[in-house]
């Protein structure tokens, strides 16, 4: 039986290899960035992490130094 | 060709099937670049997990330039709870110095790997000396930052007893003795032994907490252990936006952090009143130790900013020592509290490690920051622990009936 480890390196490696397939194909022009998405679509998107970010940063920030049950930070590497 | 864009819906599995392939190309690097930082497979960038005996143990699944050992120990080897035959095994409990910690300003370059911290080298000086041959020998460093004598008895007491150690080691003594006692601090519960720990706030915020922001913490925490990107945001969140508050620059901020009450040094009485209650956690070690025939040793741990004219300051410790140096009401209340702990432990017939006379030779980079070793230092305090601790712990084995050891 296949070791879970190497098993998840192997699928790391396949989207590696897809992720570089991808990249490449749009940066030589075979693939559009238009063809996978229109303008407003990719707006969409990119406002949908934007929120999704934000409010992350919120929770964070509001963690670190506003809550009583604050992040205390010791230790880094 | 823009008029039927809008008129055109939008394609939202489509536009969540390029996010998730975006995803996975941005992971894969992630993943990639962990793989060659740390030189193993991405796991975590939690430096601690919650434990219920001492609030927090290292993270043994941890992914960072240093290696936490699978029992959760700042060691490169793994031990197993059941003590292996003809074994004297060490124990040693405390906070950052143990751990060989640095703190983040104020300090050298490097870190201190796994197998450079004071447990490794005190393993090795044990094996070297011809008095312990044949004896198997096992130093495990229990350290974890930031802990005070209060998690170290709690760890001791409900966990650590139980891995049978021939001897426990007590560090941690710069956490419970930190800087000077204000006046009326004892009465209003505002020392450290006194206060909740550093990290029970974020404990109850992740554990106990039920509101929502909690709930979106918790869940994106737990895809940070999952994925190598989440953790590189949460580690970028972190740095950014609570290690180093983007509102420091704000004038406000500023006049208030300038603020700050007379100090007023706490009478006699009162250092008293906090040494017997550090005493009290002490004592349980001593008491429950002894009770299941285990040894106990405690050390103490010398502020760089105390020894001007005591140590040789190097060359690397003059870079920052003007800015670690302490004065003479910090210096004097870890005198008297050395001076207590001495005789407290003198009067339990329990040893107490002082590096001082190995420090006052010691001129090699001992220190990486103020309090912290680097592992030149580390190998120093291992030579004290050896010298100091090693009549005890050749009774210990003679007591034990432990073949091996002969009378050097």
């Amino acid at each position: 039986m296949m070791h879970a480890s190497v098993a998840l390196m192997l699928f790391w490696a396949l989207a590696a290899f897809a992720a570089l397939g991808v990249v490449a194909a749009l940066l030589s022009g075979r693939l559009q960035a238009g063809a996978l998405l229109t303008r407003k679509e990719w707006k969409a998107a990119l406002q949908l992490i934007g929120i999704v970010a934000l409010v992350l940063a919120m929770i964070y920030y509001q963690n670190g130094h506003f809550s009583d049950r604050t992040t205390f930070i010791y230790g880094r590497f | 060709m823009a008029d039927s864009e809008t008129s055109t819906p939008l394609r939202w599995s489509r536009i969540l099937g390029v996010i998730i392939a975006a995803f996975l190309v941005v992971e894969a690097s992630a993943q990639a670049f962990f793989a060659v930082w740390s030189g193993k497979q991405f796991n975590s960038v939690f430096l601690y997990r919650w434990s219920p005996y001492g609030l927090v143990r290292n993270n043994p699944d941890l992914t960072g330039n240093f290696e936490i050992s699978p029992n959760g120990f700042r060691d490169t080897r793994s031990y197993t709870q059941a003590k292996p035959p003809n074994t004297l095994r060490l124990v040693l409990l405390g906070g950052s110095v143990l751990y060989s910690g640095v703190t983040p300003v104020n300090a050298l370059p490097g870190i201190v790997q796994s197998d450079s911290t004071i447990s490794q080298y005190l393993a090795e000086r044990l094996k070297q000396d011809p008095a312990f041959a044949g004896i198997n020998i096992e130093v495990i460093n229990a350290g974890v930052n930031y802990n005070t004598i209060r998690e170290t008895s709690a760890s001791y007491l409900a966990d650590y007893i139980h891995w049978d150690p021939d001897m426990v080691v007590v560090f941690g003594s710069a956490n419970n003795f930190a800087t000077a006692q204000r006046q009326g601090q004892m009465q209003a519960r505002q020392l450290i032994l006194q206060v909740p720990h550093t990290w029970h706030g974020e404990f109850d915020r992740l554990v106990n907490d039920r509101s929502l922001s909690s709930a979106i913490e918790v869940l994106f925490r737990r895809a940070a252990d999952a994925s190598a990107t989440f953790a590189i945001v949460h580690k970028g969140l972190t740095r950014t936006l609570v290690e180093n508050d983007p509102a420091r620059f704000l004038p406000n901020y500023l006049s208030g952090a300038a603020q700050a009450d007379k100090f007023v040094l706490a009478p006699e009485v009162e250092e008293e009143q906090y040494f017997d209650l550090y005493s009290s956690y002490a004592s349980a070690i001593i008491g429950a130790a002894r009770q299941v025939d285990q040894d106990v040793a405690f050390f103490w741990e010398y502020h760089l900013g105390d020894l001007e004219g005591v140590k040789p300051i190097s060359p690397e410790e003059q870079t920052i020592f003007p800015a670690v140096k302490r004065d003479a009401v910090q210096i004097g209340y870890a005198r008297r509290m050395h001076d207590r702990w001495r005789t407290f432990l003198a009067g339990q017939d329990v040893a107490g490690v002082d590096p001082l006379e190995d420090l006052k030779g010691a001129s090699q980079t001992v220190y990486t920051d103020y309090l912290h070793y680097t592992a030149k230092g580390n190998a120093l305090m291992a030579r004290s622990l050896h010298a100091q601790l090693r009549e005890r712990l050749l009774a210990g084995l003679r007591r034990r009936g432990m073949s091996g050891p002969a009378r050097p």
